[in-house]
């Protein structure tokens, strides 16, 4: 490493003093995410259900695991408060947590329907708006909400109601960036394309446009794939990127 | 907590990768050179006026980084051909490219004539395009393990109208967000990756020049010049080097054919 990377380079993505929020955070693109914004500085806080934090180890000093039912309004508030209280507030807010039911549209209840909206966009907005104030009264913050590129191309078959959730959560996020620009605050998306997480369960077998290898130009991507703009958007050097919607997706949607 | 730098190097460095960065002499292009050059490439300074390209080059070379000027312009192909190739004689390879070069006086729609046209895609449009064909040519040649990383700047415009007058600047660099993903789809097999920035409001010599001279025909009126609509005002060059330094680098290792505004959020205004 030069020491001109060291002095000129890095600086532009330290987040020391910065807290950090990650929902969905205990596996896949969202703890990837937490470990490099540890990495880069921050104090972070991985939310998750109680099994999966309980499965989590050996994290790295200044991350913490903490329990939150993404669902329910009063876990979030409380989830948030407590971080307030433990790290002096929060500055930084990724919205990881998601689940897919990948049932066909024709199959799906209104309660499995409603299911995937509350964790993969309502959850997203309770979250954005316990954590907000806080950003607003520190000065500025950073809302990362991480969606999939099948939010603006079909991938799969069976994922109306996943992919709904996502396009929604992809336009919560434009809003949040035209409503919170005047605290200093920048709201994006990330659109992961094909990248294997462990969630992904191992007798999946999908169909449709993404099923075909050949659509995936880039081939399929892990998780530290997508970390990379997640600190940009988390860092001084991405201050000036708002409102947008970015894919990693090894150029699925351009295949 | 401390920073770990060297993650930081695993994900943003660019250690001894060879970087062209056309346009290089001001603005936008001579912060990602700079920066280029910080985060450990070598530089080719690709600039219209060479007194420009050399200050900047000088300058690198003076903070000891490794930097040459050449004068090149862009919508000449024998020009774009020569620049190539002085960077692949100096530096060995080509592992980077910034399309940055731009041409950009206005001109009212009706007295717009076929020169401006023409002036304002040769530069922008065919430069681009010449650029990309002489120095695609050498990533491939260098093996898809080598690959090769493309950043091209592009504008908002060509996603919302911004401002009058500009009609061919708008198109010509629509044409280059066509140009983008078109390449990216066609050359992924050789691990060249292709991404493009759409800049907003950047506080530039040339957008003051722009502003200041009326020969440059700038009127200011359209959507931008509306209070408020660039959420968080305007950009310094720098915020546009470090978008530009992430397509190039490691970080977006799995992006291409990817569209990304810089814009403060004007898009969203």
């Amino acid at each position: 490493m030069t020491t001109d990377f060291q002095a000129h380079v890095a600086p532009m993505f330290d987040l020391n003093g910065k807290v950090a929020l990650i929902t969905g955070g205990a596996v896949g693109m969202g703890k990837a995410t937490g470990l490099i914004l540890a990495a880069a500085g921050a104090r972070v806080v991985l939310a998750d259900d109680g099994g999966r934090i309980a499965a989590l180890a050996d994290l790295p000093p200044g991350v913490e695991a903490r329990t939150c039912d993404i669902t329910c309004e009063s876990a979030i508030r409380a989830l948030v408060t407590d971080i307030i209280a433990d790290h002096g507030g929060i500055d930084i807010l990724v919205n990881g947590a998601v689940v897919n039911h990948n049932k066909p549209v024709l199959e799906t209840s209104v309660e499995e329907w409603d299911s995937v909206q509350a964790i993969n966009l309502r959850g997203a907005f309770i979250a954005t708006r316990e954590a907000v104030p806080s950003m607003q009264a520190r000065g500025g913050g950073r809302i990362i909400n991480i969606t999939t590129m099948g939010s603006v191309h079909p991938v799969l078959h069976g994922n109306g109601a996943y992919s709904a959730s996502r396009a929604g959560l992809n336009q919560f996020t434009r809003n949040c960036a035209l409503d919170f620009a005047k605290d200093g605050i920048t709201a994006n998306a990330i659109l992961p394309g094909a990248i294997i997480t462990e969630t992904i369960s191992s007798g999946f077998r999908p169909t449709g446009p993404g099923a075909d290898p050949a659509r995936h130009l880039g081939g399929f991507g892990q998780v530290d794939d997508m970390t990379g703009l997640a600190l940009l958007l988390a860092s001084p050097a991405g201050r000036f990127i708002t409102g947008q919607l970015i894919a990693v997706d090894g150029g699925f949607l351009i295949s | 907590m401390a920073i770990d730098t060297q993650a930081m190097n695993d994900l943003f460095a660019v250690p001894g990768k060879v970087a062209i960065v056309t346009g290089a002499g001001s603005g936008i292009g001579e912060a990602t050179a700079h920066l280029f050059s910080k985060a450990g490439a070598k530089v080719v300074i690709a600039d219209l006026v060479q007194e420009d390209g050399q200050r900047v080059a000088d300058a690198i070379v003076a903070e000891g980084g490794e930097a040459i000027a050449v004068a090149c312009d862009v919508s000449e192909e024998p020009q774009v051909k020569a620049m190539v190739a002085k960077a692949r004689e100096t530096f060995g390879g080509i592992d980077i490219l910034v399309n940055n070069a731009a041409y950009r006086p206005k001109a009212d729609f009706f007295d717009m004539s076929v020169a401006d046209w023409d002036k304002m895609h040769a530069v922008n449009t065919r430069g681009t395009f010449l650029c990309m064909r002489e120095v695609i040519k050498v990533m491939r040649d260098q093996g898809k393990e080598r690959g090769g990383a493309i950043v091209n700047i592009s504008t908002i415009g060509t996603a919302l109208p911004t401002i009058v007058n500009n009609v061919h600047y708008d198109s010509s660099k629509a044409g280059i967000n066509s140009i983008t993903k078109s390449t990216a789809s066609e050359f992924a097999v050789d691990g060249i990756r292709i991404n493009a920035v759409m800049p907003g409001g950047v506080d530039t010599g040339g957008s003051r020049k722009m502003q200041n001279d009326p020969s440059r025909n700038f009127v200011p009126k359209g959507p931008v010049m509306m209070p408020g609509r660039l959420l968080l005002g305007i950009a310094h060059p720098i915020q546009l080097a470090s978008a530009i330094l992430f397509l190039a680098s490691p970080a977006s290792s799995y992006m291409t054919g990817h569209i990304m505004a810089v814009d403060g959020g004007y898009l969203v205004g």
